[in-house]
């Protein structure tokens, strides 16, 4: 598996006013697959993405095919092929969707600004921003704005837009949080066919449907750190596993059924 | 020694007016969030109006048309009159509070600071107004005996005043920390939901800081006017103070206290240095406005990152930007419109014509700059001052189109050493650091005698191939070929600035504006495209700077101060901030335009251009966002929308829904 993965994340450790919120966390995804990140609230999942994306100052190395990118700004990182959404969406809401994802294609540059003076590139990488699109099934609404769209179609917009930058690696946060049954299956099937094209996915999720269901690989962290790893059938007979995050799950299950 | 001392001393009396409005500003930003740009502006009325109870026994309110000035009888004794002026001082910040922040409590940070510049600008206006441009010598309430310390000796008040501020400092520190309503205010300031789930309501705390902060603020600076005598232009002494305040990180008292203290005495300090010998000749100008400068510059790169972020309750979101299609025809309107209404007016009509021109290339700097990428730079028409100056003394001698050029490129490179400070901190900090450059810019190169010769800076007519493109010529106020010269630079830039808003930048700057964070994660180079921004809205400030150059035939300071430059960005977000047809009305109605010009002939406008410029502001931040242009846009569409349900369904419908998508595209 380590050799071919095109993220390896070695010691990953983030800390947060003496608190730990990352403790030496190793972790692979390989081309084509999709790895599953769980773990109980306040384990360090999000904390993990963020670190990796660079928005949290960590420790640890962070190769992205054969390159180091663990002290690249954040947009750098991007630009390396390393892209991510958010829990919180953080779409642009001035911009149509499709400008959204031209966003993530093309890049800001001083000389395109200098052709911009000239000749304004109106239209940017339409292909890109199309295949996008179809990828996630939304090409139907490239020219709305983000606040018109419902939950479930924003969360697309936003998987959509880091998958416009052509990513070698994405880095999902809590895709499918909020959505209803229905749309997380359709997003369960979008994943598959984003990691078909090559792509190598982290998916942290709540959802134990959707992440068993799609999952390849699967780490689980606890106190930030990794408790358990291995295919998902194995992991969830874990012992460790079942004590610190499935009697947590049945909670949030029962107070999400109330 | 002895006279290093002195000056000291000296120092640290103005440094308690410092460490009085850095509290204050402190306690605003505890209470509320807001950077109250207009401290200044409310403790100098406060000292005014105390000076006006003292002296005449009238109480002075701060209106206009309204009475607003009520005599309370002569023989006020001082005490009585202070108490009487800070309470009026109170009540502006409780209607400060009630009528423009608190409605802008849930808006972002850009409409915030606008708002507090409004107020700043309003309050100056109706200082000069009610009282005057001329510097006041105020009865000193505190004793002013002299007092000996070895062979040194200065008035009483330079030791009680520091101590007052000490005071101050002791009874706000004991208030946030003791006081149960102190520590509300705290906790609200990081968790506003937290605090009113606790049942602290945030507006009232809010309400609180407001009535302390005037108070503080109001109270010392009348103190400590009789000391320093009360120029009109005082508001200003709210850099100094901001500069403090932000050593002490927007949130400790005492460290803005002491900062102020310790600002006052080093100001001295350089000034007695200054003096000596050896010092630069060059340099020996404006010092004192430099020091607050590089305070901030230092204190942001030190501090900067720390400065804490208001936990508030859900934002509001700017209003839309509005991306220009520069298409043909509409260029080609505008600009005959322009021709013709240039070829039809002579004299001072054609110059407030042509001056409207200039201006809406310095209101296209703040749309690029503060319309779509959401930073406020306060100092951009020091940078078209900057861009004059250097036509005069530097590129002057270059061919006529290329010595504008780079006059104007060499504004936005200013621009960019102004503005880099600032970049790795987000919220209103751009704001502080450009009016504080402003500032120094305008004290220490445009006002310095022995950089700007009092003589004046002469501007050389433009000559292009043999084509006298001067100015003036026989009589004549504005020449016909010169208004032309100015209209072509002015669409040319206009058509590429609004071509770099339509295309990929434009969405760039936009994806910037609403959210830094995923901006960066989509592999946009935040920092880069701020400075981009800033350079390229320098330069059109820049262009701006040299055209009005040319227009005068010299580089004019009073053209290019501080308050000119704040109207100017008041204007600019009246006409309407997030699009450059809001720069076009707001170049037609700004100071010295044809607007300006032609109501000029019918009323006496000077100081009530600049009140009803800052009211207007701060009336437009609260109900009008999108300024005027925004605002004829929502009824056109609101119109069309009316019109398009009367018809019968069907392809109306289709009509109005291409309208809507072609109007966000």
């Amino acid at each position: 598996m380590s050799r071919d993965a095109v993220v390896q994340a070695r010691g990953i450790t983030v800390r947060f006013d003496g608190v730990v919120a990352n403790d030496g966390v190793d972790l692979d995804v390989g081309a084509g697959a999709i790895v599953g990140l769980i773990g109980p609230n306040g384990a360090g999942k999000t904390t993990f993405i963020d670190a990796l994306s660079g928005f949290v100052p960590a420790s640890g190395t962070l190769m992205l095919g054969d390159r180091w990118i663990e002290r690249l700004a954040p947009h750098a990182r991007a630009r390396a092929g390393l892209a991510r959404t958010w829990q919180s969406l953080e779409l642009f809401p001035d911009l149509t969707v499709a400008e959204n994802l031209q966003i993530a294609a093309r890049r800001f540059s001083l000389r395109g600004a200098l052709a911009d003076l000239v000749r304004p590139s109106r239209r940017a990488e339409e292909a890109a921003v199309a295949r996008a699109l179809e990828l996630v099934g939304i090409a139907a609404l490239a020219d709305r704005r983000p606040g018109e769209l419902s939950l479930g179609h924003e969360k697309l917009v936003g998987v959509a837009r880091a998958l416009a930058a052509a990513p070698r690696a994405l880095l999902l946060d809590e895709p499918a949080a909020g959505l209803p049954r229905s749309e997380t299956d359709q997003l369960g099937r979008h994943l598959r066919a984003v990691a078909d094209s090559g792509v190598a996915v982290l998916l942290v999720d709540h959802d134990m449907g959707l992440v068993l269901d799609v999952c390849d690989d699967l780490y689980v962290l606890d106190f930030g750190r990794v408790i358990a790893h291995g295919r998902p059938a194995e992991v969830r007979r874990d012992p460790a596993v079942v004590a610190a995050y499935l009697g947590g799950e049945h909670a949030r299950a029962a107070e999400a059924a109330r | 020694m002895s006279q290093h001392l002195q000056f000291l001393i000296v120092g640290l009396g103005v440094g308690a007016a410092f460490a009085a409005l850095a509290m204050s500003l402190v306690v605003v930003y505890r209470g509320t969030g807001i950077i109250n740009f207009a401290q200044g502006a409310m403790a100098l009325w406060t000292a005014f109006a105390y000076d006006e109870l003292v002296r005449a026994g009238d109480l002075v309110l701060p209106w206009y048309g309204l009475p607003a000035r009520f005599h309370l009888g002569s023989g006020i004794a001082p005490g009585i009159a202070l108490a009487i002026a800070v309470a009026s001082s109170a009540s502006i910040g409780v209607l400060a509070h009630l009528l423009v922040f608190r409605p802008l409590r849930r808006a972002p940070a850009l409409a915030k600071v606008v708002a507090s510049v409004g107020l700043m600008i309003s309050l100056q206006a109706l200082t000069i107004l009610h009282f005057g441009t001329a510097t006041r010598a105020v009865t000193p309430l505190l004793p002013t005996g002299r007092v000996a310390l070895g062979d040194v000796s200065f008035a009483a008040d330079r030791l009680y005043l520091p101590a007052i501020a000490l005071a101050i400092a002791l009874l706000l520190w004991s208030f946030f920390r003791f006081t149960r309503i102190g520590v509300a205010t705290r906790a609200a300031s990081e968790n506003e939901l937290g605090a009113s789930l606790a049942g602290w309501s945030p507006d009232r705390l809010a309400l609180l800081t407001w009535v302390l902060s005037s108070v503080v603020g109001g109270a010392v600076v009348a103190l400590v006017a009789p000391a320093t005598g009360l120029p009109a232009n005082y508001v200003l002494a709210v850099v100094p103070a901001l500069a403090v305040a932000l050593v002490g990180g927007l949130s400790s008292v005492w460290l803005a206290c002491l900062a102020g203290l310790a600002l006052g005495a080093v100001q001295s300090e350089v000034v007695l240095l200054a003096t000596k010998p050896w010092w630069p000749d060059w340099a020996a100008s404006g010092l004192a406005d430099v020091v607050p400068l590089v305070v901030i510059v230092v204190a942001l790169f030190v501090v900067g990152r720390k400065l804490p972020v208001r936990g508030s309750q859900l934002a509001d979101r700017l209003p839309d930007a509005i991306r220009p299609r520069n298409r043909p025809w509409a260029i080609a309107l505008l600009a005959g419109g322009a021709g013709i209404a240039i070829a039809l007016t002579s004299g001072s009509y054609r110059f407030g014509v042509v001056t409207s021109l200039i201006l809406m290339l310095m209101a296209a700097s703040f749309v690029v700059l503060t319309g779509f990428v959401g930073q406020i730079s306060l100092a951009q028409a020091a940078l078209a001052g900057a861009a004059g100056f250097l036509l005069s003394h530097v590129f002057g001698g270059w061919p006529f189109p290329l010595s504008m050029v780079a006059s104007a490129l060499a504004a936005g490179a200013i621009g960019l050493l102004v503005g880099a400070p600032a970049l790795r901190v987000r919220g209103a900090q751009l704001a502080v650091v450009t009016l504080a450059g402003a500032l120094a810019l305008e004290q220490f190169v445009f006002r310095n005698p022995r950089v700007s010769p009092v003589e004046g800076n002469p501007i050389e007519p433009a000559r292009l191939f043999g084509l006298d493109l001067a100015v003036r010529g026989g009589g004549d106020l504005m020449r016909l070929p010169f208004a032309l010269m100015v209209l072509a630079v002015v669409v040319a830039a206009l058509v590429l600035v609004g071509n770099l808003l339509r295309g990929h930048s434009g969405r760039a700057f936009l994806a910037v504006r609403s959210n830094e964070r995923a901006a960066a994660a989509a592999g946009i180079d935040v920092t880069a495209v701020k400075l981009a921004a800033i350079f390229v809205a320098g330069t059109l400030a820049g262009l701006a700077g040299t055209l009005i150059g040319y227009s005068r035939g010299e580089l004019s300071v009073d053209s290019f101060t501080v308050t000119v430059g704040l109207s100017l960005l008041a204007f600019a977000y009246i006409g309407g901030i997030t699009s450059l047809a809001g720069a076009i009305v707001a170049g037609l109605l700004a100071p010295l335009g044809i607007v300006y010009v032609l109501l000029e002939d019918h009323v006496e406008l000077g100081s009530y251009y600049l009140l009803f410029s800052g009211v207007l502001l701060m009336v437009n931040a609260v109900l009008y966002p999108s300024g005027v242009t925004g605002r004829l846009r929502e009824q056109w569409a609101a119109l069309r929308g009316r019109r398009a349900a009367a018809r019968p369904a069907g392809p109306a419908a289709a009509q109005l829904d291409s309208e809507r998508s072609s109007s966000v595209a």
